[in-house]
């Protein structure tokens, strides 16, 4: 097979016709999705003689957009490296953060592939199908068999089981995130160097939260008193702005020799030799 | 006509599952899609079986929330707008506040005197609300891609590292706020690192390689079932 221990991250001519190939269906598919998820509501309005105005659709909508649009964004920006060209079917289908990437991560590393490679590609492609292959499959049944399986499901233990799905993700995932062989024959020395200053910034923005110190009083206007509004309301903004400042970080880190990279067959000195 | 009354009427099933059809195409074309390119770049047929065979066990239990999100919109939204919305984009926690959104506009205070109108109100605005991902991805994430690319192929140490950059930038923001109140979330999120790692080392040491395509969901599951003995212990 070829690239699998390094993931040849240059795709030959055949591999970029096929990526830009998925990326042109992928944008068919999301105008495509567009077009039903609004097209479902008018066909039913007009039917049942029930159209809402546009301003009562855009009254009801703009505090939505306001309070959700920034993080469906930020998930393009940030997923698209992981994900590649299965952003646009993630995208239509949701459910990124707590069962997409979760999935595609496990596929990835189970495969040792790197994500940003054509090999990552085409498995996420293949993860995220089966994914909402087995979501739909799952809602499908549970339509059709709602009343029996409607007493489990409202159980106190599933209720608490499946508030803490995101921590329980989590956990795993920062694992495999903070491991320093990314993919096989791969060591990177110093990688959580990169880590310190988006992690003070994220402290900093947590413990001075205008809302939580009193300065805005926006926790009021958003009925959310008590909590940080920052990282409630506005995560997706915090994610888009820490992308870059962990990454020209990271770099800069990189540059400096503070952060080394050991490819396959290449000596990994041990800490005695480094304190030489 | 009445909100339950279009809320359960045969044409808006019949509107939901040809909406469920056109997403399951879509999926399979680009399942068949990357299948097709996996095997000419060299992987055999039971390594993306495999991959397969893990994806589904790691997306069972994450759908077990999914599923419970269906009974409690079920009730505000009727059974075919639940079923739509979950197969598609959204959440539930979003999906609720966006109908309540819809009837609080509208005045309605008991949804059993609500009208068509507000029915087909809410499905537009639980879909515009939460589609600027879906608007802004034709524009910028083939270009996102190329970048990934890119960066990958000038420095190839580099790119080793770059990769990992954009999901720890997105677990800081998530993981961290956990840690400001010793909660069940943070006790949760612990032991889901702690059997995480001693999932692996078990991997590595007696060499469980066909276990690994199932110890995410493993893990996961683990670290739910204790989220109650948490919640049990710190009530």
């Amino acid at each position: 097979m070829r690239n699998h221990s390094i993931n040849n991250p240059d795709p030959d001519k055949e591999g970029a016709r096929h990526i830009a190939a998925m990326h042109r269906f992928g944008r068919l598919s999301v105008a495509g999705a567009m077009f039903v998820m609004l097209g479902i509501p008018t066909v039913l309005g007009v039917y049942f003689h029930a159209l809402p105005a546009f301003s009562e659709i855009l009254q009801s909508s703009l505090p939505m957009i306001i309070v959700f649009g920034p993080n469906a964004f930020s998930n393009v920006i940030s997923y698209t490296p992981i994900l590649g060209s299965s952003i646009y079917l993630t995208l239509i289908t949701g459910e990124v953060t707590n069962l997409k990437l979760p999935v595609v991560n496990n596929a990835l590393s189970m495969m040792r592939v790197e994500a940003g490679t054509e090999n990552a590609d085409v498995i996420s492609a293949i993860a995220v199908s089966v994914a909402t292959f087995v979501t739909i499959f799952l809602i499908t049944v549970c339509v059709i068999m709602m009343i029996p399986l409607e007493p489990v499901l409202s159980l106190p233990v599933v209720k608490i089981v499946s508030a803490n799905i995101l921590p329980a993700l989590f956990g795993s995932l920062l694992v495999d995130a903070l491991s320093s062989a990314p993919t096989e024959g791969v060591h990177i020395a110093g990688h959580l160097k990169g880590l310190i200053l988006p992690t003070i910034l994220v402290l900093l923005i947590i413990v001075f939260d205008p809302a939580l110190s009193g300065f805005l009083r926006l926790d009021k206007l958003l009925g959310m008193e008590g909590q940080g509004v920052i990282m409630s309301a506005y995560q997706g903004f915090v994610v888009i702005a820490m992308i870059p400042i962990t990454y020209f970080f990271t770099k800069w880190l990189y540059k400096k020799g503070q952060i080394q990279v050991y490819l396959p067959g290449e000596k990994i000195p041990d800490k005695k030799e480094k304190s030489r | 006509m009445g909100y339950f009354e279009a809320a359960g009427h045969r044409l808006t099933y019949i509107a939901v599952v040809i909406g469920i059809l056109y997403v399951l195409c879509l999926t399979w074309i680009f399942m068949r899609k990357s299948w097709k390119r996996a095997l000419q770049i060299g992987y055999t047929k039971e390594q993306l079986w495999a991959v397969v065979k893990a994806s589904v066990s790691s997306t069972l239990i994450p759908a077990i929330a999914v599923v419970t999100g269906f009974f409690a919109l079920a009730p505000l939204l009727g059974i075919p707008h639940s079923w739509w919305r979950l197969s598609i984009v959204g959440n539930t926690v979003y999906e609720i506040m966006a109908a309540n959104m819809v009837f609080h506009a509208s005045g309605v205070t008991d949804l059993s005197s609500a009208t068509a109108k507000e029915f087909v109100l809410a499905m537009y605005v639980i879909a515009v609300g939460i589609m600027a991902g879906m608007a802004s991805s034709p524009f910028i994430a083939e270009s996102l891609h190329k970048r990934t690319f890119e960066i990958k192929n000038r420095d190839q140490r580099w790119g080793m590292i770059s990769g990992g950059v954009y999901l720890s930038s997105v677990l800081i923001v998530f993981i961290l706020p956990i840690f400001f109140d010793l909660s069940v979330e943070t006790l949760t999120f612990l032991t889901s690192v702690a059997l995480t790692l001693l999932l692996k080392s078990a991997v590595r040491r007696y060499k469980l390689t066909r276990f690994q395509e199932f110890s995410a969901a493993v893990c996961l599951l683990l670290a739910m079932a204790f989220s109650v003995l948490w919640t049990r212990l710190l009530a």
